[in-house]
C-alpha cells in the first residue's frame, strides 16, 4: 500500500498555490496567538502575583475554566455567541452586515486564552522558583515589588521557563488546526479541500502532517537558541536551589 | 479545609458560577427560554438517546471513547516505553523517533488520517468487522496518547535512582526481571500523576472527534442547535463547557492532590 | 566624622517582634554612634538577624521604637517610605543574595539607577571605582554564578556601597565562606570601618570583633544580654550566659 502512494498533485500549481496559502494563515494565527498569549501570560502572572482584587479572583476562574474544557469548544462558543450578540457592523454603502470579529480574530483569540491559561501557570511556577534571597536582595537595595517583579522576577522566570514555554507554542500550533472547523482557511482547511477534489486523503494527510512537523521543529530549535543565547554563565536550572 | 481544597472549592463554583453568569449576560430574559432548551435536550446530549435510554452517543460517547482509548494508548504505550529505554541502541533510538514523531502530530491531523486510512470493513478469519466512525474515533486518539504515556513511562523509570539497578543486578536478577520487579512498581507511583494527566488531555481532547462523524456530544450539539435555531448555539456550547469542565477538573484536583502527597513523601 | 555626636544615630528602644506564637525580639534596645562599628553576637536563633532586619524595615516590629538619623523606621509602612531609608542603610547578606541574571557591573549600577534615579554615567564611574576598592577591577562582565564566594560577597559590598549609604548592616557574611576567603571579605570591611562607615555586623569571627568593634552586642532568647567596649567584653564578661557562649566560641 505504501508503494502506491501519489504526491503528483503536490505539482498542481493550484494545490500548490493552496497550501501555501493556508500556511501563510496558519503562520499568521500562530504568530499573533503566541504574541497574545505571552501577553495575557505575563499580565495573569502578575495580576496573580500582586494579588489585585477581583482581577485575581477573575483570573483563577479563567485558568480553571480554560485549563479543563476543550479549545475547540471554547472556539465554537466563541464564534457563535459573538455573531449571536450580533457584534457586527452594518457596511454603510451596501447596507451589508458584516461580522465585527471573523473567524480569524475568533481563532486568535481563543488560542490566546486557551494557551494563555497554560502560560500564567507557567510563568508563576517559574516566579515561584525565583529565590527568596534574591527578592530580599532588591528589597534591601530600595526596590519596590513593581520594580523587583519587573527587574528581578520576571526576567528571571522568563528564562527558567523557556522549554515549558515552548510546548506551550508547540501546543498552540497544533490547536491551531481546529481553526478549518470554523471555515478559516489555515492549512488544514485547504488540505481537506484538497483530498475533497483528489480523493488522496492519505497522501495529502501526510503532506500535512510533515508541515506541522517542519513548523514545530522550527519552532523548537528557535527556543532552543534563544535559551542558549539568554544563558546565564554559572546560573543554571539546577543552580537555582 | 485546607488551603487546597478552599482553591478548589473556589475554582469549581467560581467556573460554574462563571459560565451561568455569560448565560445570563447573553440571554437576559430569554435566560429561562434557554435552560429549557438545555433541560429538554439534556438526556440527548448527555447518552445521546432522548430519554436516557442508551449511552452510545453524546456525552457518555466521550467518555467511552477516552476510556476505550486510554485502554489502548496504555498498552501500546509501555511497549513503547519500554524499546524506549532498551539496552539495544537501535531499538532505543527508533523508539524515540517515533515517539517524538507520534507525540508531534496535531490530533485533528491524526483523526482525519484515521478517517480515511482505516477501511470501513476488515476481516479477520473470515470475521467481517464493521469500522465505525466510533472505532475510528478511540483508535485515532490513541496514537498520540501512546506517545505521551510512552513518554510518562521513561520518565518514570529514569526517576528511579541507577542504584537500585545495580544493586539488584548485584543480587543476581535479570534486566526483564529487575524492571517488573523491582523499577516498575517504583517508578509507577511517580509516572501515576503523568498518567492521569495525559488522561484529562486525552478526555479534552475527545471533542476533537466531532470530524469523525461519530455522535460524540459535539455532534449531538450541532444536531441540537440545527434543530432548535441558531438562538440557542450559545446556550447549547456553554452547556458542553459545563459537561467537559464537570468531569475534568475533579480530575485535576484528584492529580494535584497526589503529586502533593508525592512530593511530600519524598 | 570621629567626633562624638551628642545624639546616637541608631537608637533601639524596647523592640519586640513575634513570628505567629514565637517571640523573636523581647524587648531589645541599643544604641550606635555615628562612624563607630557595632558587633552583634549571640547563639544562633536568638534573634541577631531579625533585629539587624528591623534597622532597615526588611521586617516590621510589633513594639517599640527604631530611630536611624532622622527617620522613625517603625513608622514607614509603605514601600515608597522606605525607599529613603534604605538609601540611607545598605545590607549585605550571608547568602550574598545578588542577581544571579546579571553581571556584576550591572549588579552595582541598578539599583543606584532604578531606584535612586542617578545619573548613568556618574553610576558606572562610581561602580568602576568601587570595583578597584574591592579588589575586583576586571570583573566587571562576570556574571556571579562565575565568581567565588568570596568574590561574589565583594561585589554585593560594592552594590552596597554604590547607594552611598551612611549605614551598612552585614548579616553573618562570612558565615558562608570557605576559610580562605573570610579574611578577603573582613578586609574590606576593616578598610570601611577605618573609613568611618557605620557598620553593624552580626558576625561569628570574634576576633575580628575584638579588633574592629567600637561596641560589642550580645543577644540570647530574644534579649540583649550584654553589650559594650571590645576589651571589657571580651576580658571580663559579666553575665553567665556570655561566659559561657565566649567559652564556647573563643
Ligand atoms: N520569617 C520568619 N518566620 C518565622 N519565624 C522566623 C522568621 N524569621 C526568623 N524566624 C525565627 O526567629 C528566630 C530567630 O531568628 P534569627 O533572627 O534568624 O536568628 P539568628 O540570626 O540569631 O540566628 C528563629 O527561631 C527563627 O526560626
Ligand atoms: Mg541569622
Amino acid at each position: 500500500m505504501l508503494f502506491s502512494l501519489d504526491f503528483e498533485w503536490l505539482a498542481d500549481p493550484l494545490y500548490q498555490d493552496w497550501l501555501l496559502e493556508g500556511l501563510g494563515t496558519t503562520l499568521a494565527i500562530t504568530g499573533v496567538g503566541t504574541i497574545l498569549m505571552l501577553i495575557i501570560g505575563v499580565v495573569g502572572a502578575a495580576i496573580i502575583h500582586f494579588n489585585i482584587p477581583v482581577a485575581k479572583p477573575l483570573t483563577i476562574i479563567m485558568i480553571d475554566l480554560f485549563r479543563n474544557t476543550p479549545p475547540l469548544v471554547q472556539l465554537l462558543f466563541l464564534y457563535f455567541m459573538l455573531s449571536d450578540l450580533g457584534m457586527s457592523y452594518t457596511d454603510a454603502t451596501t447596507g451589508e452586515r458584516i461580522p465585527l470579529l471573523s473567524g480569524f480574530a475568533c481563532v486568535v483569540i481563543s488560542l490566546a486564552l486557551y494557551n494563555g491559561s497554560i502560560a500564567i501557570e507557567v510563568i508563576r511556577s517559574g516566579i515561584n522558583s525565583v529565590p527568596r534571597q534574591t527578592v530580599e536582595g532588591g528589597i534591601s537595595l530600595g526596590y519596590s515589588r513593581a520594580q523587583i517583579f519587573r527587574w528581578i522576577e520576571l526576567p528571571i522566570a522568563l528564562r527558567l521557563t523557556i522549554p515549558n514555554m515552548t510546548s506551550n507554542v508547540v501546543s498552540l500550533i497544533k490547536t491551531s488546526a481546529q481553526a478549518a472547523l470554523v471555515a478559516v482557511t489555515d492549512v488544514m482547511f485547504y488540505a481537506t479541500q484538497i483530498t475533497l477534489e483528489t480523493f488522496l486523503n492519505l497522501e495529502v494527510m501526510i503532506v500535512l502532517w510533515l508541515i506541522y512537523l517542519v513548523i514545530t521543529t522550527l519552532v523548537v530549535l528557535l527556543a532552543k537558541q534563544l535559551a542558549k543565547a539568554l544563558t546565564i554563565p554559572g546560573f543554571g536550572a539546577g543552580a537555582m536551589k | 479545609m485546607s488551603k487546597e481544597t478552599t482553591s478548589a472549592t473556589f475554582g469549581f463554583f467560581g467556573v460554574v458560577a462563571a459560565l451561568l453568569a455569560v448565560l445570563l449576560t447573553l440571554y437576559g430574559q430569554g435566560t429561562g427560554e434557554a435552560l429549557r432548551v438545555l433541560f429538554d435536550r439534556s438526556s440527548l446530549l448527555l447518552t445521546g438517546s432522548s430519554n436516557f435510554s442508551g449511552f452510545g452517543g453524546g456525552f457518555s460517547a466521550n467518555v467511552i471513547i477516552s476510556v476505550l482509548s486510554m485502554a489502548i494508548a496504555l498498552v501500546c504505550g509501555f511497549f513503547l516505553g519500554g524499546a524506549m529505554v532498551s539496552p539495544n541502541a537501535m531499538v532505543r533510538s527508533v523508539a524515540v523517533v517515533f515517539m517524538n514523531l507520534l507525540r508531534s502530530s496535531p490530533w485533528l491531523v491524526v483523526l482525519y488520517a484515521m478517517l480515511y486510512l482505516l477501511p470501513f470493513n476488515v476481516s479477520i478469519f473470515g470475521h467481517h468487522i464493521f469500522v465505525s466512525p466510533f472505532l475510528k474515533a478511540v483508535i485515532g486518539l490513541s496514537f498520540p496518547v501512546t506517545a505521551y504515556i510512552a513518554e510518562a513511562f521513561r520518565n518514570g523509570i529514569h526517576a528511579v535512582p541507577d542504584g537500585q539497578w545495580e544493586s539488584a543486578r548485584a543480587l543476581g536478577y535479570r534486566r526483564g526481571q529487575i524492571l517488573r520487579l523491582i523499577i516498575l512498581p517504583q517508578a509507577f507511583p511517580l509516572m501515576l500523576p503523568n498518567l492521569m494527566t495525559t488522561y484529562a488531555m486525552l478526555f479534552i481532547g475527545t471533542s476533537l472527534v466531532v470530524v469523525t462523524g461519530t455522535s460524540d456530544v459535539l455532534s449531538i450539539g450541532k444536531t441540537v442547535i440545527a434543530s432548535d435555531g441558531d438562538d440557542y448555539a450559545a446556550a447549547v456550547y456553554l452547556y458542553i463547557l459545563l459537561l467537559f469542565f464537570l468531569f475534568a477538573y475533579p480530575l485535576a484536583t484528584w492529580t494535584r492532590a497526589l503529586e502533593r502527597s508525592l512530593s511530600k513523601g519524598k | 566624622m570621629n567626633t562624638p555626636p551628642c545624639k546616637p544615630f541608631i537608637e533601639v528602644a524596647n523592640i519586640y517582634k513575634s513570628y505567629g506564637s514565637i517571640a523573636v525580639l523581647k524587648g531589645i534596645s541599643m544604641t550606635i554612634q555615628a562612624g563607630d562599628v557595632a558587633c552583634i553576637i549571640g547563639p544562633s536563633g536568638s534573634g541577631k538577624s531579625t533585629l539587624l532586619r528591623c534597622l532597615n524595615g526588611l521586617v516590621s516590629v510589633d513594639r517599640g521604637t527604631i530611630r536611624v538619623d532622622d527617620f522613625s523606621v517603625e513608622l514607614l509602612q509603605s514601600e515608597k517610605e522606605l525607599v529613603p531609608l534604605r538609601h540611607k542603610v545598605s545590607m549585605v547578606f550571608q547568602q550574598y543574595n545578588l542577581f544571579p541574571h546579571k553581571t556584576v557591573l550591572q549588579n552595582i549600577m541598578m539599583a543606584p539607577i532604578q531606584v535612586l534615579g542617578h545619573n548613568k554615567q556618574d553610576v558606572h564611574e562610581r561602580a568602576v571605582k568601587l570595583l578597584a576598592k574591592v579588589q575586583l577591577s576586571g570583573k566587571e562582565n562576570a556574571y556571579p554564578g562565575e565568581l567565588s564566594g568570596g568574590q561574589q560577597q565583594r561585589v554585593a559590598i560594592a552594590r552596597a556601597l554604590a547607594m552611598q549609604p551612611e549605614i551598612i548592616l552585614f548579616d553573618e557574611v562570612t558565615a558562608a565562606l570557605d576559610p580562605e576567603m573570610v579574611q578577603e571579605v573582613l578586609n574590606v570591611i576593616r578598610d570601611l570601618a577605618s573609613e568611618g562607615m557605620t557598620c553593624v555586623l552580626v558576625t561569628h569571627e570574634m576576633r575580628f570583633a575584638q579588633q574592629v568593634a567600637d561596641q560589642v552586642f550580645f543577644t540570647d532568647g530574644g534579649v540583649m544580654v550584654e553589650h559594650g567596649a571590645p576589651d571589657r567584653f571580651f576580658n571580663n564578661p559579666s553575665d553567665p550566659r556570655l561566659k559561657s557562649f565566649l567559652a564556647k566560641v573563643l
